[in-house]
């Protein structure tokens, strides 16, 4: 180890100990070390993030995110295999499993962000056995919306487990990742995918189906309020985390949430490694802009409505903005009072990509902007911007496509 | 062991309006793409055709855990025979005073019973009343972990 590499060591070891960090000066790769190894850095982070301490996501951290418990937990790199075509109604080979490489991966920007789009589509953040029915012959993929690219199906992975057994898993990608056009959208929601479908059709019952494609009821709160996926592409414009929102965004924050997302959707039995979970948040934080349409007289023209109508809560450059109350936004209600995740508020989404976003609400219960500025829609809430004229209306969309 | 061919008939209770939403079937005799066809549902979740998808374990020809175990009767909203994942089916498959349950995966009853598995020494519990006793686990159950091979308290987490 040379002089330089020493001291800088030596000072994230005093940085870990003592000071408060200094947001302006300190990398995301440093403050991504940071969180990998002081715990008292981690407690903080996670206590800043919780919106509303009170409910169950925010109780059940507060509880077991500490040094005896989760963080106590065994880490888990399984070997796993990419679920390929070659899956679909064959047998699976028991041989070419393999865990990711963490280990050697350096604290730095560029490997961490591989390791990110590695963990992405590889590392297994729930076993879904069900996922099966996927397989059974070459239409069941389409069927149930899982998406075809780059040697994948769908995201699934084959998942060693204890006793020699092998589990079925889904990875973010599953659920966040979309082909179009024959090229695989990272982040981008994946609309199509219908868990509730998979889960019933395995079973024999139509218990699940009722979600419909491209939503998951994720809460324990014993109410029926399953969530639009999101399109995680503009997550780093967020100022919050998860639809109700739970959690107040950065980077470390977003880290933090995954790593809990990950120990609680694998029952509390095993942690991600943490570097792991910190390059999937870089990976996320660094996703590249949506593509969006050029500016025109249109879209000029439709800045000014913008301004008139939507600015005060969308607010530039990330137009996202503090939460919004359930009365105030009068969209349907369950997402945001689940006893679980509810904050009694919405997010306020980032418009950073909205012309490629669909469905919008949190229920998803509006198929796209058309719909939502079209003064007959039939879902409640929302009434901004619902009394323009069709050329106001026009040129609007046309701005909220250029974000 | 096998199965029986036997299911209930009961009406399926779906509603005649041809406009009504996720009705896909109204009588037993809509259900011919599979064994032992019966219309089942409920307002909530709507109406579809159920099947027998297995009647003796080697009907059931997955991998290791996604379809070892015939269960019969097994599914989770009708009496239609399901393969699921485990590693017993009967309480003599898992040795002399052993026992053999079924359980929930981590998203709880949302997905239903996901398999059937031993009880061992190493079971952190071994009924639902073990993971409400000191109160962190409020919507708790006992449920089988295959990342770590045991029975552990669990709460509903699914992946979100």
């Amino acid at each position: 180890m040379n002089l330089a590499r020493a001291l800088s060591c030596l000072g994230l070891l005093l940085c870990a100990c003592s000071a408060p960090i200094d947001l302006e000066t300190t990398s995301d790769v440093d403050r991504g070390r940071r969180y990998d190894e002081s715990e008292e850095f981690r407690r903080e982070a996670l206590i800043a993030s919780l919106e509303n301490p009170s409910n169950g996501y925010s109780r059940l951290r507060r509880e077991r995110y500490v040094p005896d418990q989760w963080q106590a937990l065994p880490i888990w790199n399984p070997r796993i295999r990419v679920v390929s075509e070659d899956d679909i109604a064959g047998a699976k080979s028991a041989s070419d499993f393999a865990s990711l490489e963490i280990e050697s991966v350096p604290w730095e920007e560029g490997p961490l962000l591989e390791l990110g789009r590695r963990a992405f589509y590889e590392y297994p953040v729930q076993l879904m056995p069900f996922t099966a029915v996927a397989l059974t012959d070459v239409d069941a993929p389409e069927h149930y919306g899982l998406w075809r690219g780059e040697g994948r199906l769908g995201g699934l992975v084959w998942t060693a487990l204890p006793g020699d057994a092998v589990s079925l898993s889904v990875t973010c990608s599953t659920c966040h990742a979309t082909l179009r056009e024959g090229q695989l959208l990272t982040g981008k929601n994946n609309a199509q995918l219908d868990i509730g479908s998979m889960a019933s059709d395995f079973r024999g019952d139509a218990a699940n189906r009722v979600w419909g494609p491209g939503r998951l009821d994720v809460t324990n709160d014993e109410s029926d309020n399953p969530a639009a996926i999101p399109d995680l592409r503009p997550v780093r414009y967020q100022q919050q985390l998860q639809r109700a929102a739970t959690v107040k965004n950065d980077l470390i924050a977003l880290a933090i949430r995954t790593e809990t997302l990950i120990i609680t959707s694998l029952g509390e039995t095993v942690r991600p490694p943490r570097k792991l979970t910190f390059a999937l948040a870089l990976f996320l934080w660094r996703l590249p802009a949506v593509p969006a349409r050029l500016p025109d007289e249109s879209s000029k023209a439709g800045a000014h409505s913008f301004e008139q109508h939507c600015a005060s809560c969308h607010r530039p450059p990330s137009y996202s903005g503090p939460p919004v109350a359930l009365e105030l936004i009068g969209t349907d209600p369950l997402v945001g009072a689940s006893s679980e995740r509810g904050t009694g508020a919405y997010r306020v989404p980032s418009l950073r990509g909205v012309g490629d976003r669909r469905p919008l609400f949190a229920s998803g219960s509006v198929r796209d902007l058309d719909e939502l500025l079209d003064p007959k829609r039939t879902a409640a809430g929302h009434p901004f911007g619902l009394d323009l004229g069709s050329l106001q209306r026009a040129d609007l969309l046309h701005f909220l496509e250029t974000l | 062991m096998a199965c029986d061919h036997a299911r209930a008939s009961f009406d399926p209770g779906a509603p005649t309006d041809p406009d009504a939403p996720r009705v896909d079937c109204r009588a037993h005799a809509d259900c011919t793409d599979g064994e032992n066809g019966r219309c089942v549902g409920n307002g909530h979740d709507g109406w579809g055709c159920t099947y027998d998808s297995c009647f003796v374990d080697s009907d059931c020809a997955g991998d290791a855990t996604t379809a070892r175990i015939c269960a019969c009767e097994g599914g989770s909203r009708s009496d239609n025979n399901v393969c699921l994942a485990g590693n017993c089916r009967v309480d003599a498959d898992c040795g002399s005073a052993g026992y053999c349950s079924p359980s929930f995966g981590d998203c709880g009853n949302y997905f239903g019973v996901a398999g059937y598995y031993c009880h061992t020494s190493s079971d952190e519990c071994v009924d639902d009343a073990d993971c409400k006793a000191d109160g962190t686990h409020p919507m708790g159950y006992c449920a089988f972990k295959p990342t770590v091979g045991r029975w552990q308290c669990s709460n509903l987490n699914c992946v979100g």
